[in-house]
């Protein structure tokens, strides 16, 4: 996969190679195996971005998206992936709730929607 | 809004205020009885137009409370279609999983069928005796489509159309721009407890302020409003409604910020819009959250501004239930509208996670006959509501 994000996000260049998921579940397992300080160091490295990251993104539509704006993407998605860890719970995973492991997510892909015709 | 006291169950003298026994939750005889007097004589939603939205697809459930294995499948003439999962030869499964066919062809010897229902070829054919390939299609299984949900009904001759079977919806959930939506998100568990306990789960809204202590109350419980309180109940029949309220003053985390200036609407602050959407909040209360419809017996769609989400119920033994759980978000038209719904799906995927926590552990709690009776307050009417309709529709001729 191509994780070079366009010059104006140049700052979280070095988060793409490890939090750019397309699926949900590949996301939510990452969340559940980072510690709450990594994911506190992703959230707090991506919120200053989202707002440009937004505007950025609705600069296309979806079955037009480009590969480098596909990378910009995953991350936001990771960022409200891990907003509940860190807005809500502070702790990775939902405490007290019923097991990760026996609730399988099966969301559509993120590429689903770019290629779907 | 807060609720008067006991404003609610008085009204519907025939439910009682009695405690109600558990009986219906532990017993393998009486989910035996669900499964003939209830299950195979109701519409059941199996499915939404989205998961087969072209001609070919199909999707294979196997729904153990039928004792049937099932194909929907959108006909190449753009029907949709029901039949059993099985062959006319030999009985075998013609089809699996999901996706998009031609036909089903039979792993077992090669019967083929295309996708209405029809025997399209028999290998060897000339070694069959009497064999009239007309009379030997798929068994088809009675099935129609309300608003994008698609029912089946497993009796030969269902006592009332789907259309009629809904009409109890057709001023409210029947007017809700259901084409406007696209699934975005979809979770499933199978959890060890009772159907009706865990539907009775997901229609009062009492729990809100423990069960999701941690996740939501700020978005539904108010110094106002601290039990969260719903402002009535429309009861049907069969079907059962609420409204769930929301708290007009939450304040917004710093996700939801991000996500709500695309225009999501998210979970906590599902009713704040100036407008509401057709078909929802009926009683137009001012801190309107969403519509709870219940749909008898396993199925809910609840609907806000520019959301709704499906549960689907499927109990495979008295105490045991396949669960499904499909959130639908205003068509996305960008990138940024998926980082929007985002914020959506994962906020009620965890807070999900919060109630279905309590399930296992009150099933244990009736399995152990520690109690024999549980106790519903006014605020619990839906859940009453539940017991008496069950067994009022098993009961019909």
């Amino acid at each position: 996969m191509e994780y070079t994000l366009p010059d104006q996000f140049n700052e979280i260049q070095p988060l793409a190679e490890e939090w750019a998921f397309a699926d949900e579940a590949a996301r939510n397992h990452k969340r559940r195996a980072s510690s709450m300080a990594e994911i506190q160091g992703f959230y707090d490295a991506m919120r200053p971005q989202m707002d440009s990251a937004m505007t950025y993104l609705n600069g296309f539509k979806l079955a037009d998206t480009p590969e480098e704006a596909k990378t910009v993407l995953y991350l936001a998605l990771m960022f409200m992936e891990v907003s509940t860890a860190v807005e809500m719970y502070q702790e990775v995973d939902v405490p007290e709730s019923f097991p990760a492991e026996r609730y399988n997510i099966l969301s559509p892909s993120a590429d689903h929607f770019m290629t779907a015709g | 809004m807060n609720a008067p006291q006991q404003a609610y169950t008085l009204k519907h003298p025939e439910l009682g205020t009695g405690p109600i026994s558990t009986e219906p939750n532990i017993s393998p005889e009486y989910f035996e009885r669900e499964r003939e007097q209830l299950f195979k004589k109701c519409w059941l939603n199996v499915a939404h137009l989205q998961e087969v939205p072209k001609p070919g697809d199909y999707v294979v459930w196997d729904l153990a409370v039928l004792n049937a294995s099932v194909i929907i499948v959108h006909g190449q003439d753009g029907q949709i279609r029901a039949f059993h999962n099985a062959c006319t030869h030999r009985g075998n499964k013609v089809a699996e999983g999901r996706g998009n066919s031609k036909g089903f062809a039979c792993g077992f010897h090669g019967w083929t069928f295309n996708t209405e229902g029809n025997l399209a070829f028999v290998p060897d054919e000339g070694q069959f005796f009497d064999l009239d390939k007309q009379c030997l299609g798929l068994k088809a299984i009675n099935c129609d489509v309300w608003h994008g949900a698609i029912f089946i009904n497993m009796m030969d001759q269902p006592r009332e159309t789907l259309a009629e079977w809904m009409s109890d919806y057709d001023d409210t959930l029947g007017q809700f721009p259901f084409q406007e939506m696209e699934l975005m998100g979809c979770w499933s568990a199978d959890v060890g407890v009772s159907w009706k306990v865990f539907v009775d789960a997901f229609q009062e809204s009492y729990h809100v302020g423990f069960v999701h202590a941690r996740s939501v109350p700020d978005g539904f419980v108010t110094q106002d409003n601290p039990y969260c309180h719903v402002p009535g109940f429309r009861l049907f029949d069969y079907h059962r409604a609420t409204t769930c309220p929301a708290n007009p003053k939450h304040s917004l985390w710093p996700s939801e910020a991000v996500a709500m200036k695309q225009g999501a609407m998210s979970l906590t602050a599902g009713g704040l819009t100036e407008e509401g959407y057709p078909g929802t909040n009926p009683q137009k209360i001012e801190d309107f959250g969403f519509d709870i419809n219940v749909i008898f017996p396993n199925f809910f769609q609840d609907v806000s501004n520019g959301w709704f989400f499906s549960y689907n119920f499927w109990p495979t033994a008295h105490n045991r239930t396949l669960w499904q759980v499909k959130l639908f978000t205003l068509k996305p038209k960008t990138p940024a509208d998926l980082v929007s719904a985002e914020l959506t799906k994962v906020v009620l995927r965890d807070a999900i996670r919060e109630d279905l926590n309590t399930m296992e552990s009150t099933q244990q709690g009736l399995d152990s006959r520690a109690v024999d009776t549980v106790l519903f307050s006014d605020q619990e009417l839906a859940c009453r509501h539940q017991y008496a309709v069950v067994e009022n529709f098993m009961n019909r001729d």
